[in-house]
């Protein structure tokens, strides 16, 4: 069968009025977790596992895929809207889409995470008809000292994400790197930290703290003075993006594109790491790199692109070689177990429509999301007329469904509480939130891998230098550290400080005085 | 060597801190002139309290109050709207999760 | 004042009624209201799906709805401390594993595998093995250990975390064969495939996520570490086949807290066990690359304090290293 014919057979499959259906139903539901705070992709779909056992396979997984890329469409409104990462991958859209929001240019934001998403999404789909087994063997080929090169070059991304001075954004990856610490040592099975407090055996989950620092911690905030003061107060200008902001985000859709892909492939990488990259590579390569963080439409478009194609590109391991490399996938691995289909290097040639018709599904869904979604913004910019007082409690209330739907446990949502608290007070003395998600993230991985590759090396550190990919990452981790280092550089940053520091000056002033 | 690393990033935080410290204490002490504390504090404890009762009264019931009293207190609103509101987006919530996403809430002993 | 003081009122009101709803139930047949499992890992495992498909067919049985609720966390130990906290009377029962039962051994858990727990029913169990490239010399066990003898400390397995059964059977049979290896915990099953599939590792013991690949030809089955060879992987001999007298523990059961009366233990155990007899959860079970098995309560609870002794022995050598 050439692949004309099996494209063909996709489109047949994807094309079933129940498929359709399902379809939609999938993205539907993904926009609504990716929205709804705390209740990610991982939780919900595996709520809704059960309910697909009656159907057929190959729609179960259209619907379930649906959920999970949906998701990631849907996570950012939040993030823009109210300063509250709709899931994980979402922190950093929290950056420059919120100061958006707040200049009232909601629409636009969430139009070009729309339209970014959709590009990102349909892009890397195209690359999955063509490219699956390819990629996924070089895959394979990222062992431990692989990630631990990688995620040393994801923590120098640090130096980019922080608006303040250094040595704060580095106290706080400090933190998140030792919070990554607490819980079972999955390499020895002792525990770290726990007190003997059995949740804290799988650490601190990062959807409590995310949505303690960023959801409590800003409602709290904005309590602390405001009575009945609307917090975006400024006119709502656009709806959609303007041609101004097409040509500054269209860099950024392309380059968050392509890293998001890439790192989605990886097993363990993902959307999260991939939104946090692409951040950075936007700060990088912008000219005015002092105005990220001040509300860039760049600082939007490419993080919800990076993530989009993340999702895509991370069903290639599971497709082709039957290998999950993130919850999410995981869970849908499971579904296909229970309907009798074993993922693996033979699930393509066993189970063509499957693999054709959900490849061919991505692309349906994704032309419903863009449709569901452009309209939809109307509606989500005119929440933010809605009185704060009544907002801030359903904002709460959503935080703590969110935190407690992940396990069920009451605990998590005291951890949300007691990061609430640190949240704010972060806020009050200028700690930036996002180096110590991207540490928490990214911590437990490295160490792992660290001593994984020790293990493997017999104790030699040379590992990460004589294997070729290995050697090839980390030198650019250490020409990223390098280069942010040279004085010309540094120069920028005390300039970008100032200007920021400045602007928050401003900004409380006005506080102050609007509520006089 | 987890207790090895473990102690290399407490190290390393408390550094980081203490130069913190010492390159800007300057601009502290005005921060929190204009806090309220007490809607703050009382927000905090309704989230506690919410996380305390939530498995024993159950999600409906739970929220019901957590909303109604925050939006009467905190956000200073009128009993009515306040009542309003809060059954309003409990029950909704509870449809939403419960109902449309298959979310395990907990139902309490009166079993809602 | 008045404003606190009308909370207050609310409250109390609340919470009277309340008190008042609770205490009403009496000693009578069984079950009059649902039963409650719960299951110490997310939706959608192996080791939550059997269970909801008996909790369905124990419902109908039982007449009162068996509601599974799923409380991840600590390798389903926090679900297990919360059973021990709650009342012995059959309302509440939870999922035990191996793990549930080893990692008494490895660290403070909130609860004790012997005197703790009420063991009521086995449903099933999921084979182990030892998997190698089948680019790679090894053809048999025996090749396999005398490279490792000729190379001391070269050859490294991934297994998915500290403490699993194939992780103590590994360190068992190094002991028995007198040969050294450095062992690579990948955080889980499918990772530690992966390592191998990629070369990082020289072997992998693990449960069947190797299967599709043993199927396709990437990987070679060396030995099964069950009693009897795998029904859907022939070609892997048994340690015992290969003379050394090691056999992984394997553990998917159904327990309560310690002290529901006999009859309970008993009804709950039947209800469940016609589940079993159904074939539709042997598909089930085929379907998630596990093996039928069953225990009685007295069976199952000679079989948890086996496990808690053997493996107690072999963490304190881990611990010794």
């Amino acid at each position: 069968m050439s692949l004309l014919d099996q494209i063909f057979m996709g489109f047949n499959v994807a094309f079933q009025p129940l498929n359709l259906l399902f379809c939609f139903i999938g993205v539907l539901m993904g926009t609504l977790v990716g929205v709804l705070p705390g209740l990610g992709p991982v939780a919900s779909i595996s709520l809704l596992l059960p309910v697909t056992f009656h159907m057929d396979p190959v729609s179960a997984i259209i619907m379930l895929s649906g959920i999970y890329y949906g998701a990631m469409y849907g996570g950012s409104t939040t993030s823009i809207l109210v300063n509250i990462p709709g899931e994980a991958a979402s922190v950093v859209t929290c950056i420059d889409g919120y100061k958006m929001a707040r200049q009232g240019r909601a629409g636009p934001a969430l139009g070009i995470s729309a339209f970014g998403s959709f590009i990102a999404a349909t892009f890397s789909t195209i690359v999955l008809m063509f490219m699956a087994p390819p990629l996924a063997k070089m895959a394979l080929r990222f062992g431990p000292p692989e990630y631990f090169s990688l995620m040393v070059l994801g923590l120098t991304l640090l130096t980019y994400l922080s608006s303040g001075p250094m040595s704060k954004a580095l106290l706080m990856a400090g933190v998140g790197l030792f919070l990554g610490t607490i819980g079972v040592d999955s390499l020895t099975g002792t525990t770290r930290f726990t007190f003997d407090i059995p949740v804290l055996m799988d650490g601190v989950g990062l959807v409590p703290v995310v949505m303690g620092i960023f959801g409590v911690g800003e409602v709290l905030q904005n309590l602390e003075l405001a009575i009945k003061r609307d917090i975006h107060v400024t006119k709502i200008s656009h709806l959609l993006p303007t041609h101004q902001d097409w040509i500054q985000s269209k860099g950024a859709i392309t380059r968050g594109t392509l890293i998001g892909f890439f790192l989605g492939i990886l097993p363990g990488g993902g959307a999260i790491i991939a939104s946090f990259a692409s951040y950075a590579i936007e700060k990088r390569c912008s000219k005015t790199p002092e105005k990220f963080g001040t509300g860039m439409i760049a600082g939007v478009a490419g993080p919800e692109a990076a993530n989009n194609s993340a999702a895509v590109g991370a069903f290639i391991p599971l497709l082709t070689l039957g290998i999950p490399p993130n919850a999410v996938m995981a869970i849908l691995m499971g579904a296909l177990m229970i309907h009798g289909i074993q993922p693996g290097p033979m699930l393509i040639s066993q189970h063509p429509n499957l693999f054709w018709g959900v490849v061919i599904s991505m692309y349906v869904g994704n032309a419903m999301l863009l449709v569901l979604n452009l309209p939809l913004i109307g509606l989500w910019v005119r929440v933010l007329r809605v009185p704060y007082t009544i907002l801030f409690p359903l904002i709460l209330l959503f935080c703590l469904i969110g935190s407690y739907t992940m396990k069920n446990n009451v605990s998590d949502i005291f951890v949300m509480i007691i990061f609430g608290v640190i949240g704010y007070l972060m806020r009050k003395y200028r700690y930036d939130a996002p180096p110590l998600v991207l540490a928490l993230v990214l911590g437990t991985m490295m160490e792992e891998s660290l001593r994984r590759s020790l293990l493997i090396s017999g104790g030699s550190p040379f590992i990460f230098f004589q294997r070729p990919i290995s050697a090839v990452i980390i030198l650019g981790a250490i020409f990223m550290l390098g280069s942010s280092l040279i004085p010309g550089l540094r120069k920028k940053r005390e300039k970008i400080e100032k200007i920021i520091s400045e602007g928050e000056d401003n900004e409380k002033v006005g506080k102050i005085k609007s509520i006089g | 060597m987890p207790f090895f690393s473990g102690l290399l990033i407490c190290g390393f935080a408390g550094l980081t801190f203490l130069y913190a410290f010492f390159n800007k204490s300057n601009r502290v002490e005005k921060i929190w002139a204009t806090v309220q504390f007490r809607r703050l504090i009382f927000s905090v404890i309704m989230l506690v309290l919410y996380a305390i009762l939530l498995e024993s009264i159950g999600f409906i019931m739970d929220s019901f109050f957590l909303i109604l009293l925050l939006c009467r207190y905190s956000g200073s609103q009128q009993w009515g709207k306040s009542i309003l509101c809060a059954a309003l987006s409990s029950i909704i919530s509870y449809l939403l999760f419960e109902i449309f996403l298959k979310a395990q809430l907990p139902k309490g002993v009166l079993g809602f | 004042m008045k404003k606190i003081f009308l909370t207050g009122l609310i409250l109390g009101s609340f919470f009277t009624a309340w008190m008042a709803a609770a205490p009403c139930m009496a000693q009578e047949k069984f079950p009059t209201k649902p039963i409650t499992l719960l299951v110490g890992f997310a939706a959608g495992g192996t080791g939550d799906l059997p269970l909801r498909f008996l909790a369905d067919s124990a419902s109908k049985i039982l007449g009162q709805p068996v509601v599974v609720i799923n409380k991840e966390g600590g390798g389903g130990t926090v679900a297990l401390g919360e059973l021990k906290n709650s009342k012995p009377d059959g309302y509440t029962i939870c999922f035990l594993s191996t793990g549930g039962v080893i990692s008494a051994n490895m660290r403070k858990i909130p609860y004790h595998p012997i005197a703790d727990l009420e063991p009521i029913i086995q449903h099933g169990s999921s084979p182990y093995g030892l998997v190698v490239r089948s680019d790679s010399p090894f053809k048999t066990l025996k090749d396999f250990i005398a490279y490792a003898k000729a190379n001391p400390g070269k050859v490294t397995y991934s297994h998915a975390g500290a403490g699993t059964p194939q992780h103590l059977v590994m360190i068992r049979l190094g002991e028995a064969a007198g040969v050294e290896w450095t062992d690579v915990p990948m955080g889980g099953g499918v990772p530690a495939i992966t390592a191998l599939l990629g070369g990082h590792v020289t072997a992998a013991a693990q449960a069947t996520e190797w299967g599709p690949y043993v199927d396709s030809g990437q990987l070679r089955l060396l030995a099964s570490f069950m009693e009897k060879r795998i029904e859907r992987y022939q070609q892997g001999p048994t340690l015992i086949e290969q003379g050394y007298d090691i056999v992984a523990p394997s553990l998917y059961s159904v327990v309560g807290p310690k002290g529901i009366p006999k009859d309970r233990v008993q009804m709950i155990h039947d209800a469940f066990y016609k589940g079993m007899e159904l074939p539709k959860y042997k598909e089930v079970l085929k379907n998630l690359n596990m093996t039928f098995a069953h225990r009685n309560p007295q069976e199952l609870g000679k079989y948890i304090e086996e496990l808690y002794e053997s493996s107690g022995k072999a963490v304190a050598k881990i611990k010794k290293k």
